[in-house]
């Protein structure tokens, strides 16, 4: 049985990396509205921000960059720009660790509501530079604060499955 | 043993963090390369986008099924809430439409026997469709995009209108196997030929990204006026004429703004036209050489019925489908 074993602690070394594409689909759905009328969100950057902090172990550069490269390819965005922008965040993430993982969710959240905005104008300035053309900055700003909103609402859901995640891997 | 195990944790955890370092450079260079590569080559990007979305459209169906069907107790909800007021609202439609359709008839029926006079050529008024359910809405503040679960499979085709029942809502840009990828009639990069219908005034749509796209290359002293109908013109041959696109919403110093007759918060099912457009006559011709091979010389036509068989005769009439 231990190949049972060593299945499933494989398998549960993918979840980081499966939550991040299920935010993908999730930001991908049309939830609410469409086109000009919907409300976006941004929950994939939730993903990366928690597990780049919690498990980054499990959370490699690949994952990201490809959860980046399926973020882009689902939102016909330009190929590469949320790979660079992710794997940015998650290298920030990793070297801060020290400082985060002692911290309470207040003070998490608070960085995030630092670190989102940056991350939206460097994704805002790569779409124009792209594009050659100046996007309004409304939308943008519009599902930031929608980011930032769901953010607590993910890291629960994302705690909850962290908390099963490596219990079996250390019991393999 | 003790030793032995303490040197290794003391090689691999460096090791381990050489590696991952050497990771991240090596994939934020491959990011700069792809977002560099793919601006030199939009039909690689094009491809890729779409084996992407083509993947993952059976996924992003499971995911909608609960929101589908939470939307739709919501709904039935509020419908139950809102039932009297809704049947008297309908009942005023009904009897207003049913006006309408006299009208129409009698319209249709004048407008068949003027034809009949004149001669002129009808274009198929009821193309086909192919109907696909919206599964993505991806794109963020960027893109103005929806994928549907219908592809080249279904007979989806790149350039085909999709409308929904109130009108034009984009075109195809991109088609995979089962998946296709719309271009809505806001986004930036849309550009749709439109007619104002009063005035029969040809021009350019284009979209900014915003909920009301623009009117461009107007016609000199335009004859506008809020509350105007517009329509697709078709021209360019990719859209089909006279589809409902919007009316005419605010006319300003630098903008004549559209409102699109959509509603972009029911934007579930579309469906896709498939449009049969006649090419002009030096793309005929390309198409002819295409299909029947180089044109022969007139001394080989001559030398007997068999060989000049496939050249021979009336040509059909060649339609390309967009």
């Amino acid at each position: 049985m231990t190949w049972l074993r060593q299945l499933d602690a494989q398998l549960r070394a993918l979840v980081p990396f499966a939550t991040a594409l299920i935010a993908v689909l999730i930001d991908a759905a049309p939830l609410v509205g469409a086109g000009p009328s919907g409300l976006n969100s941004f929950v994939t950057l939730c993903a990366v921000y928690f597990w780049s902090l919690y498990r980054p172990d499990l959370f490699t550069p690949t994952a990201t960059f490809v959860t980046g490269l399926v973020y882009d390819g689902l939102a016909g965005l330009p190929l590469g720009l949320s790979s660079l922008v992710f794997l940015l965040v998650r290298n920030l993430m990793v070297v801060q660790q020290r400082y985060f993982l002692a911290r309470s969710f207040p003070v998490i959240w608070f960085c995030f509501l630092l670190l989102a905005p940056a991350v939206e104008a460097a994704r805002w300035l790569l779409s124009c530079l792209w594009w050659g053309h100046l996007f309004a900055i409304q939308p943008a700003l519009l599902e930031l604060l929608a980011t930032i909103a769901l953010y607590p609402a993910a890291s629960w859901l994302l705690g909850r499955i962290h908390n099963q995640t490596p219990r079996l891997i250390h019991a393999s | 043993m003790k030793l032995e195990g303490r040197s290794l944790s003391f090689l691999t955890v460096p090791l381990k963090a050489l590696v991952d370092r050497f990771a991240f450079g090596t994939l934020i260079v491959a990011s700069l390369a792809l977002l560099i590569v793919g601006r030199a080559d939009l039909r690689l990007l094009e491809a890729i986008n779409t084996r992407i979305s083509d993947a993952l459209a059976p996924a992003l169906e499971v995911v909608l099924r609960p929101v589908s069907a939470s939307r739709r107790l919501a709904e039935t909800v509020g419908e139950l809430v809102a039932l009297r007021a809704e049947n008297v609202r309908l009942r005023e439609q009904n009897e207003r439409l049913l006006e309408w359709q006299s009208v129409a008839r009698q319209l249709a029926l004048e407008n068949a026997a003027l034809r009949q006079v004149l001669s002129a050529e009808v274009e198929d008024e009821h193309p086909t469709a192919v109907t696909a359910r919206v599964v993505a809405d991806a794109g963020g503040p960027f893109v103005q995009t929806v994928i549907v679960n219908a592809g080249a499979d279904q007979g989806v085709a790149k350039g085909m209108a999709a409308v929904n029942e109130r009108g034009l809502v984009g075109r195809v840009i991109e088609v995979g196997r089962r998946s296709a990828r719309v271009l809505l009639l806001t986004d930036f990069n849309s550009r749709v030929p439109v007619m104002v219908e009063p005035s029969r005034d040809q021009a350019i749509l284009a979209g900014d990204n915003s909920r009301e796209p623009g009117l461009v290359f107007l016609p000199l002293n335009p004859r506008l006026s809020v509350g105007d109908r517009v329509v697709t013109s078709g021209r360019g041959g990719v859209l089909p004429p006279g589809l409902a696109v919007g009316v005419v919403s605010r006319i300003g110093e630098h903008k004549v703004a559209v409102a699109p007759l959509v509603d972009w918060d029911r934007l579930a099912y579309l469906r896709l036209l498939e449009y049969a457009r006649v090419l002009p006559p030096e793309q005929l011709e390309e198409l002819q050489q295409e299909i029947y091979g180089p044109p022969l010389p007139p001394d080989h036509l001559a030398s007997g019925p068999s060989a000049a068989a496939p050249a021979a005769g009336p040509v059909p009439a060649i339609e390309a489908r967009r």
